[in-house]
């Protein structure tokens, strides 16, 4: 995963879960200032609602903070937290009876090769940030954590408690409607 | 192990992210040097990843987040004890955590000593002195009910007493009371009683309550404030 400015490796984040399971909150502030903008960032990706996606970082930390003794060392530190973002952000999505955006895309897909030409202008970040929109949620989530934070398939399998073909084929779908949602908007092709 | 071109496809964004490795690696580059169409949607896609790491990100929570995980842990960990009374416009017991009824508890030996307290005199020394004794952490919960005005006297005069629900959203409640023309005049206390004045004084009271009502699971307790 990339690592930003302050980010303590995985190696110092276990030492700082072992002092926040014997109750150090000086420790799960380090944690937290390591850790809060990718994880808020994942959950704003799918949030549309700043504020409640503060609420659940909020949340995410809270959890944290009574369940450290429960992490086992299996998975990197910042998998497992973001497993628990994953799981409080479904949760928001259920409790309004959210309904995904998109589910399938059209099965029209065109060969042309003309990608590169299809993503220089500074107009397209937000072009990009409106069809990250338009996907149903674990298609998104699983787009952000491969390209937001660099994840392998292996940890967002473990973030999203799936086996590692669902996320391929999640991925591989939500690239798909990227990809069409782009060439829609740019009137452009892009490869499907 | 022999991929599919779908399979290759799927593991376009992982060459992308630099995160593929080994045997895969290496089947997806082959296929790639074979494969125009391959080679521009790895572009686009490096494309994609570099136009959303590249994204500013709004302003996260950073240390006033911070501030609030702290103050919520603190609070998490205030002994409390006893049991509350239940008052019919108070909902069933069996639906409040065992915190929360003690906090009522605590909260009622907060306003019985406000109810003692002459407006701007002080309070009698011995009724105090024993409820701080037999309870100091009723006291404190008591002291940070307080306004953070610090100037009671100036606040509007609460009508309503509620506890929101566990999981409702700084969003949910906000909207909750901009649509019932309430403003929040204490509160939280530590254990998230919150006062409610309503922002057009007596009129505006009785269509508050109307939507306190109306709110559901969001409103999980609701009193009146008793002048």
């Amino acid at each position: 995963m990339p690592r930003v400015p302050g980010m303590a490796s995985d190696q110092q984040q276990r030492a700082l879960m072992g002092a926040i399971a014997g109750g150090d909150k000086q420790a799960l502030a380090a944690l937290y200032r390591a850790l809060e903008k990718p994880v808020f960032r994942f959950i704003r990706s799918r949030l549309n609602d700043p504020f409640e996606a503060g609420d659940i970082l909020h949340d995410v930390f809270m959890e944290v903070w009574r369940s450290a003794g429960r992490f086992e060392g299996r998975s990197k530190v910042q998998t497992w937290i973001f497993g628990i973002a994953y799981r409080k952000v479904i949760d928001a999505h259920r409790r309004r009876g959210r309904l995904d955006v998109t589910d399938e895309f059209p099965d029209t897909a065109d060969d042309s090769p003309d990608a590169e030409t299809c993503l220089t202008a500074s107009e397209e970040a937000e072009h990009v940030r409106h069809c990250l929109g338009t996907l149903k949620d674990d298609h998104r989530a699983a787009i952000a954590m491969a390209f937001y934070d660099d994840m392998t398939y292996a940890e967002i399998a473990e973030v999203a408690g799936v086996p590692e073909g669902t996320i391929k084929t999640r991925v591989f779908h939500a690239k798909k409607l990227l990809m069409r949602c782009l060439e829609q908007i740019m009137g452009r092709r892009v490869p499907a | 192990m022999t991929m599919d071109r779908q399979d290759i496809e799927a593991l376009l964004p992982f060459l992308a992210n630099g995160t593929l490795e080994g045997a895969e690696k290496e089947e997806v580059e082959a296929a790639l040097a074979e494969d125009v169409q391959l080679r521009t949607e790895l572009e686009a896609l490096r494309a994609i990843r570099y136009q959303m790491q590249a994204e500013e990100m709004e302003a996260s929570p950073g240390e006033l987040g911070l501030a609030r995980l702290m103050r919520d842990i603190d609070r998490e960990a205030e002994p409390v004890a006893g049991s509350a009374p239940q008052a019919e416009n108070v909902v069933p017991i069996s639906r409040l955590r065992i915190w929360q009824v003690a906090a009522a508890l605590i909260l009622a030996v907060g306003i019985g000593q406000a109810v003692l307290t002459p407006r701007g005199g002080s309070v009698p020394e011995a009724p105090q002195q024993v409820a701080e004794d037999s309870a100091p952490a009723a006291a404190t919960a008591s002291r940070e009910f307080g306004l953070a005005s610090g100037a009671p006297e100036a606040a509007p005069r609460a009508a309503f007493r509620v506890i929101f629900a566990a999981d409702a959203t700084e969003a949910e409640m906000r909207a909750l009371l901009l649509d019932a023309g309430l403003e929040i005049v204490a509160g939280p206390s530590a254990i998230g009683f919150y006062d409610l004045a309503p922002i057009d004084g007596a009129d505006g009271i009785e269509a508050a309550r109307s939507a306190l009502t109306d709110a559901g699971p969001l409103v999980e307790t609701l009193e009146d404030v008793a002048d």
